[in-house]
């Protein structure tokens, strides 16, 4: 039975490409269509830095998923795209729900054994773990940058305070 | 009973499809976390504007005046009539798309609304249905609506999330500044009293003190002082600062952020060491103690009142010429705008450098020039000695602001400098700097915190190209020339590049400085150890 750190399937490029297409369309569909479009289509990193974000971190995720699944390399993928759906707008739910779907799609269009079939659900949640996680530290980093702006705008003047106490 | 119950993957079923209806009927969503408070009364009432009342955009009410129709109209048509560029950017845009990619809100959040053209059109639909007689006939078909409440929600949700950096104007083959568009929608939601606190307050506190956060002209000396013993500890010169001196040479004027907030403040020391070492004869002033004019952001009216302190103080103190710090919009209005609406300056001389004689025949009008204008020309004309190896233990980059890049053209003269006193720099990818700058995504008002998602999406361009240097040559820190980002970038960076810190230009002027009479300098202007590299990167 393929278990963490061991190969689970070895799939052809272009079946592989077709499943990370898939999953990045079901990662989009929050997107109105033309932007979807835009995201999926520009490939300038620097121009279209969401679309770069979804289609380095989704491939990244899949290959190791279906590879040999170093933990520590899907989850720096991971929080960078996660680092993104923590900002739009989306229930917890909906920002990590997507990741669930690799299931189906897989099941759909690769004939697994029933170890490798359990396997890949394994992977799966501990993958929507992780990214629930993840989605929570992304929260808080944003109240505690919001936190330490405050503070630097009021810097001279805790200065100014401390330097009367003391004196 | 048991058949209601849903099933497990029922449970988990996630409708994904965002209803599909043209972009008139969409309404917006005021969540928090992505728009700015509302003006408060007491802020509204000092600046004289209109409609001054309690309320808040999550309102359903939002207490409009009662014939806030006509209102909104009449200012249009006023506008319509007053400013030739806004007819034609109503009347110009083909819709080509050109600038439809090139908003970062739009980048960041993906939101069709926040393309410039839609943004434009958000008025526009509204300049059709009034003023055009295709509109009038054929409504929706042209492309006009009715102007109704949902229409002034929409709009000010909307062009409070544009920067008017003007990003997207660079891309128009038709040259249309979709900054311009949103600074008269601004000026009409106004006009009904729908304006934004964080744009108000410190334009009020302005009004009332000189400068943004209504320091008096004490505590605007206590921050100098406390600087001035602060560089001494540093470097044990003693520098001295003159504030509202008669007679003084050049009038200087920063950001007031400058002499408030960190990391701004360590550009300030950078300013005050050189203008040490070079001996210059200056003054800075409690009055004009604000370069930065909020007022940009709210009316045009309201950016000359503001800015009508700095001719007036120059006028007082009878000083020959200005020279102005690091800060983004506010070289907006001086380079722009200042000489028509309060000029002419001709009680003031065009700017010469007293050190190296260079006269800047650019400035013959303002007389007013930027202080990495004024550097750059000391070190050309080897007027200051530097010591950049005091810069080895940062890796730098720089971040051209929208508008010191796009309104004034100021894009040498400070990569001139950091490679004069940094060993360290890369540039970010081109198509993310000079005229193609991404914003910091907090500008023109925005950089308040309740609505710190929407900038985070906005800035995410930005934090994207820093990514990039920060993986591929290890750079530590972002060097730029605007207080507004020197305020939220490193907000931006802590959530999406984090190990990447802030500066000003100034900054690293300071640290690598070499000032006659100092000690040997062992920390840089934040107190933090130096380490000096042998051999160093390809600068």
């Amino acid at each position: 039975m393929a278990s963490q750190g061991e190969q689970l399937v070895a799939l052809p490029q272009d079946l592989r490409e077709q499943l990370l297409r898939q999953w990045l369309a079901l990662a989009l569909v929050h997107y109105p269509p033309q932007t979807r479009r835009f995201l999926v289509e520009a490939t300038d990193p620097f121009r279209n830095p969401a679309g770069r974000i979804y289609r380095e971190t989704l491939g990244v995720v899949l290959e190791e998923l279906l590879g040999l699944c170093n933990w520590q390399r899907i989850r720096g993928a991971l929080e960078e795209l996660i680092r993104l759906r923590a900002l739009l707008g989306l229930k917890p739910s909906e920002a990590v729900g997507f990741l669930a779907e690799l299931r189906r799609l897989i099941g759909c269009r690769v004939p697994l054994e029933s170890a490798q079939s359990s396997t890949l659900d394994g992977r799966v949640e501990r993958l929507l773990l992780e990214a629930f996680d993840l989605y929570l530290e992304c929260r808080e980093r944003m109240y505690q940058a919001r936190l330490n702006e405050i503070r630097r705008a009021r810097f001279l003047e805790e200065r100014l305070a401390r330097r009367q106490e003391a004196t | 009973m048991s058949e209601q119950v849903p099933k497990p993957e029922e449970l988990v079923q996630i409708d994904y499809q965002p209803p599909a209806k043209p972009w008139m009927d969409v309404p917006v969503e005021f969540r928090r976390g992505t728009f700015c408070y509302a003006g408060a009364k007491k802020n509204v009432e000092y600046l004289g504007f209109p409609n001054p009342r309690d309320w808040q955009p999550m309102d359903e009410d939002w207490k409009l005046p009662p014939n806030w129709r006509e209102i909104i109209l009449e200012g249009m048509r006023d506008r319509l009539q007053k400013f030739r560029s806004f007819r034609l950017f109503m009347d110009i845009c083909v819709r080509c798309g050109a600038c439809a990619d090139k908003c970062h809100f739009y980048l960041g959040s993906g939101d069709p609304k926040n393309m410039p053209v839609l943004r434009a059109e958000l008025i526009r639909s509204i300049y059709r249905r009034y003023f055009t007689w295709t509109g009038r006939l054929f409504g929706r078909l042209a492309g006009a609506r009715d102007l109704t409440e949902d229409v002034i929600k929409e709009w000010f949700y909307y062009f409070y999330q544009c920067t008017e950096c003007r990003r997207c104007s660079v891309f128009c083959p038709y040259g249309i500044d979709t900054a311009e568009i949103t600074m008269i929608g601004r000026e009409l939601l106004n006009l009904v009293g729908c304006n934004i606190n964080w744009a108000l307050e410190p334009a009020a506190n302005c009004f009332r003190t000189g400068n943004h956060l209504g320091i008096q002209p004490h505590g605007f000396k206590d921050s100098i002082e406390f600087a001035i013993d602060e560089l001494e500890d540093l470097t044990g010169v003693r520098v001295e600062v003159p504030i509202a001196k008669k007679g003084a040479e050049v009038l200087f004027i920063m950001p007031s952020a400058d002499y408030f907030a960190s990391p701004h403040y360590y550009t300030l020391l950078g300013y005050l060491l050189l203008f040490h070492q070079i001996g210059l004869d200056y003054t800075v002033s409690p009055y004009a103690s604000e370069g930065g004019n909020f007022g940009l952001f709210i009316s045009h009216e309201m950016m000359k009142r503001l800015n009508d302190k700095i001719y007036r103080e120059a006028k007082r103190l009878k000083v020959k010429w200005l020279l102005g710090g690091e800060c983004g919009h506010m070289w907006r209005v001086l380079h722009q705008y200042m000489d028509t609406m309060n000029g002419p300056a001709d009680f003031l001389e065009v700017p010469k450098s007293p050190i190296t004689g260079t006269v800047f025949e650019h400035a013959k009008s303002t007389k007013m020039i930027h202080i990495c204008e004024f550097t750059a020309d000391l070190i050309r004309h080897g007027k200051i000695k530097l010591d950049p190896s005091r810069n080895d233990h940062w890796v730098v980059t720089y971040h051209d602001s929208c508008n010191t890049s796009r309104a004034m053209g100021l894009l040498e003269e400070p990569r001139y400098i950091l490679r004069n006193v940094c060993r360290n720099f890369y540039e970010m990818p081109e198509n993310t700097i000079r005229e193609q700058t991404f914003c910091c995504g907090s500008g023109s008002g925005l950089g308040t915190d309740e609505n710190l998602e929407a900038r985070l999406r906005g800035g995410l361009p930005r934090a994207n190209a820093v990514k990039y240097v920060r993986d591929r040559y290890g750079v530590n820190l972002l060097a730029c020339i605007c207080a507004i980002d020197k305020a939220t970038l490193p907000t931006l960076l802590e959530y999406w590049c984090p190990g990447v810190e802030v500066a000003g230009v100034h900054e690293l002027v300071g640290n690598a400085l070499v000032v006659d009479g100092e000690k040997e300098r062992t920390t840089d202007l934040r107190g933090q150890p130096l380490r000096r590299k042998e051999v160093t990167a390809n600068a």
